[in-house]
């Protein structure tokens, strides 16, 4: 059922359900947040969003409600402004930093970008500063939770996206923290490493230890690809610096994955840069491995399962189906197998 | 770990369970705590380490303190001035002050830390409601409830038609006690309404308001009367279960109210209604209903956003009526004597009576009755007997802190749900702090931000982070730190961030007693400026 609104003045029809936020932003508002993550659920955190409401006291967050029919909806005066940028001032102050090094490496975070657009980088206000950095030797995660805003994205991308249950905050209030329950390192904790708390993050918290110092943001050219370690298909962008490959950062836009991957596609794409990987065909010859052309190799297997089968017969072959491969290519390994071979002898490597 | 297949809300039953066992709450307590609940054990480990009185997440458990609150913390009470880390949250005890902690019992002055004396009758020709049997001697024993005419309205109410006891609740004009005065018969016949086979009741009896300890003498003295106040809303609303969420502060309540359950029960008085008691771990947030909603299913109870309202989706995401002890124990009375007697009780516009709690500096602090509506000086002076002697009232606090701060030249100002908006107060739980000339005013609002600060749950960065910034210039006014120049357009900008933005009432009212001070004692807040206390409270680096 679609409704009705009004959203800066423009009249909006959306689907029920949707939020004002996300309705706002397919109007053209730019409502700032640093706590939303679309993926999960909003946290309602950073009070950034909030926008007025005709015949509300109080102006609401606008990633947590939905618009209703008829709703009248401001997205920015200068009230609203003024308690943004009092926000920004605020969590600034609790993590001051002379080098963002997230801005640095990554390109602007969104909490600099944002204080540079309120206009309040370096004016904010004195005062105690929290957040500690654990002790941590992981070779994927870099945590300085010096510089977290306690936005709460990264735990609940562990929690309610990748269910990995890993880390949670802790305490209350200024005290609170960001924690691996009982483990200072994420190595003795639930933590899979699929590395979304880093891509969540809009700080300088979290970071890829991979990639830190290989480059910097302006060097770095993004490639997009397709993860190959398993048929799912997941979305990643090769970073690039210097014509070598320095880490991965996730596709946001793929269909497949929207953003997720695991520990594989996060952080194990580095065999790229290794002396040892095949670029070519291999044919033993005179029992050593050499370089050869695909059509040779290929006509190399051919002759052999020609001769194999005029010997054997069909049933001689069994075919093993790779779990890499998507289902297109399952579903023609399978065909090769009882057309082209004539064995039912097929399987996948997902179920051995 | 203890067998609560049958509770209704099983988490803090059971983290109290964990907490006794030996070693405490370890990995593999929380594993267990988690399987239990059927919960990830991070959930359980996020939510277990918010409180105050569970040891999961701190270097040990809180076993000891003094009460940093408003009250113990004036000249010549308790401790004097405060400082971070060092006090308890407020006890409730302020009409004892200076309160205290120590083996796993809170204490004031009073000699039996159990049974404190009943509060003292109120002002002469004020007729009292709640509070009219609560000097009966024997009164919270079944048998003594009954005598004074209790269970007869529940009794009365299952062989008559529930919709006209919402139409006299309704006619009575009741607002709801806890502090936001929404019309009970509206929040009722909304869970009502709501279609659904399980239903619940839930009473706040998380009465963490710094400055407020008037449902303490109802739940120590009169539980039956909340009991059967429960039983009939569930009987109106269509609910056959409820909780009371019992601060961990009254420990002593926890057994009344378990005792009068039982006897309850045992009788067979509540037609089937069953009631539980979950005792809280220490945290103020949880006066907010929805944090105390998720407080008792486990999450860390931040709030949540509205709505949806808890009369739609409460406990377990169920219709849940939710209201404070007084709202409830008003409830019995109004459909014995009816909706216009009820209403004839409070001043002008204002229906009925309210408990008030009257603190600091007064000859009499306590729990008192009045119309609603009565001014604050017949609070101070009549009820409260006045300044101590000598001394001269110079202001106080309204809503227990959180309603806001004003002075001496308000004292005639009512004590209703109208009047302190004009100021942009509110009246809230209707508890007051006074302070006189002894006192130092802004190192009373400096007081109260360290307890904001320290109950801010960090869900929400303006009230997070704004409680801390605002402690710390007020540290900075009071001596404690170096002064910064540009202080009152901090305020200002802060305040107004925090008041607007916060996710809940926590961050909202924070400011509010600095907006008290600002407009009220502006020549003393700048003297401070200056480096100089007119009450000679503050020392100066």
């Amino acid at each position: 059922m679609s409704i009705t609104a009004t959203i800066d003045g423009k009249s909006i029809e959306v689907q029920e359900g949707e939020s004002i936020l996300e309705a706002a932003r397919r109007c053209g508002a730019e409502v700032p947040t640093l706590c939303y993550d679309s993926r999960v659920d909003p946290s309602a955190s950073c009070r950034m969003c909030v926008v007025k409401v005709e015949g509300r006291r109080l102006p609401v967050a606008s990633c947590a409600h939905a618009l209703q029919e008829g709703m009248n909806v401001v997205t920015a005066d200068d009230d609203l402004e003024e308690n943004r940028r009092t926000i920004l001032k605020l969590v600034l102050s609790e993590n001051p930093t002379e080098e963002c090094r997230s801005c640095i490496e990554r390109g602007p975070c969104e909490l600099h970008s944002l204080a540079g657009d309120y206009g309040v980088a370096t004016d904010y206000y004195d005062g105690a500063i929290s957040g500690r950095i654990p002790e941590d030797s992981n070779p994927f995660i870099a945590r300085d939770y010096s510089q977290c805003i306690l936005c709460y994205r990264c735990t609940r991308v562990c929690n309610e996206l990748e269910q990995a249950h890993a880390i949670i905050p802790e305490g209350r209030g200024f005290e609170t923290n960001i924690v691996a329950p009982f483990h200072e390192s994420l190595l003795g904790s639930n933590c899979t490493f699929c590395g979304q708390c880093i891509q969540t993050c809009p700080t300088g918290a979290l970071m890829d230890r991979k990639m830190l110092g290989k480059a910097k943001a302006e060097d770095v050219t993004k490639v997009r690809s397709i993860c190959p370690f398993c048929g799912t298909g997941c979305g990643i962008e090769l970073n690039v610096a210097h014509g070598e490959f320095i880490g991965v950062t996730p596709d946001w836009n793929a269909p497949a994955s929207a953003g997720s991957l695991c520990v594989k596609g996060q952080f194990g794409i580095d065999f790229i840069n290794s002396p040892e990987r095949l670029k070519t065909p291999l044919v033993r010859r005179d029992g050593v491995l050499q370089p050869a052309s695909w059509d040779e190799a290929l006509g190399i297997i051919v002759d052999k399962f020609q001769t194999v089968k005029a010997e054997s017969g069909p049933g001689a072959f069994a075919l093993w189906s790779s779990a890499r491969a998507p289902s297109e290519g399952n579903f023609l390994m399978q065909k090769l197998a009882r057309a082209v071979i004539g064995t039912n002898n097929i399987d996948n490597c997902s179920r051995t | 770990m203890g067998n609560r297949s049958g509770s209704h809300a099983p988490f803090l039953p059971l983290l109290h369970d964990a907490m006794e066992q030996p070693g405490m709450m370890s990995e593999d307590t929380l594993n267990e705590l988690a399987a239990a609940l059927r919960i990830a054990p991070a959930y359980v480990h996020q939510a277990a380490s918010f409180y105050h009185y569970s040891n999961l997440g701190k270097d040990h458990l809180l076993r000891e303190g003094t009460c940093g609150g408003p009250a113990c913390c004036l000249p010549g009470v308790g401790v004097g001035r405060g400082t971070p880390g060092e006090g308890i949250a407020c006890p409730g005890l302020c009409d004892q002050a200076p309160a205290s902690f120590a083996d796993g019992l809170f204490r004031g002055t009073a000699a039996d830390p159990f049974l404190p004396p009943p509060p003292a009758a109120s002002v002469d020709g004020v007729e009292e409601v709640l509070f009219r049997d609560i000097r009966t001697p024997g009164l919270r024993s079944l048998d003594g409830y009954r005598a004074a005419g209790g269970y007869a309205q529940l009794r009365r109410l299952v062989e008559t038609d529930a919709a006209d006891a919402l139409e006299t609740l309704r006619a009575s004009g009741l607002l709801g006690r806890g502090g936001a005065g929404f019309p009970l018969a509206a929040k009722w016949q909304a869970v009502r309404d709501t279609p659904g086979e399980r239903k619940y009741v839930v009473c706040n009896a998380d009465e963490g308001e710094p400055g407020t300890f008037k449902d303490r003498p109802l739940l120590h003295r009169n539980p039956h009367l909340l009991i059967e106040a429960m039983a009939i809303a569930g009987h109106i609303v269509g609910a056959s279960a409820g909780v009371i969420y019992l601060r961990y502060e009254y420990p002593e309540a926890y057994g009344v109210l378990n005792e009068a359950i039982a006897e309850a029960e045992a009788a067979d008085v509540l037609g089937g209604f069953d009631l539980q008691v979950a005792r809280g771990l220490g945290s103020y947030v949880c006066g907010e209903e929805t944090s105390l909603l998720n407080s008792l299913e486990g999450l860390v109870p931040w709030p949540r956003e509205r709505p949806p309202f808890p009369t739609q989706k409460g406990l377990w995401g169920l219709p849940t009526v939710i209201n404070n002890v007084e709202t409830f124990c008003a409830v019995p009375f109004i459909l014995e004597r009816g909706a216009d007697w009820y209403r004839s009780l409070g001043r002008g516009e204002s229906a009925g009576t309210k408990l008030y709690s009257v603190s600091g500096r007064v000859s009499r602090p306590g729990p008192y009755e009045l119309p609603l509506g009565a001014t604050a000086r017949e609070l101070i002076e009549g009820a409260g007997g006045g300044a101590l002697p000598g001394r001269t009232i110079k202001g106080y606090t309204l809503g227990g802190i959180s309603g806001g701060l004003l002075a001496a030249e308000h004292l005639d100002m009512p004590l209703d749900y109208a009047a302190p908006r004009q100021h942009g107060f509110a009246l809230g739980s209707g508890g007051v702090v006074v302070f006189d000339d002894a006192c130092c005013v802004v190192d009373l609002v400096r007081t109260c931000m360290l307890f904001y600060e320290a109950e801010s749950c960090g869900k929400c960065f303006p009230c997070r982070v704004g409680t801390v910034r605002l402690r710390e210039r007020l540290d900075a006014l009071t001596g404690r730190a170096e002064p910064s120049g540009k202080l009152m357009d901090e305020f200002d900008e802060i305040g107004s961030a925090m008041s607007a933005n916060s996710a809940c009432g926590l961050g909202q009212a924070a400011p509010l007693v600095l907006h008290g001070l600002v407009r009220f004692f502006n020549e003393e807040l700048q003297a401070h400026r200056q480096g100089v206390c007119p009450a000679g409270v503050c020392h100066f680096l």
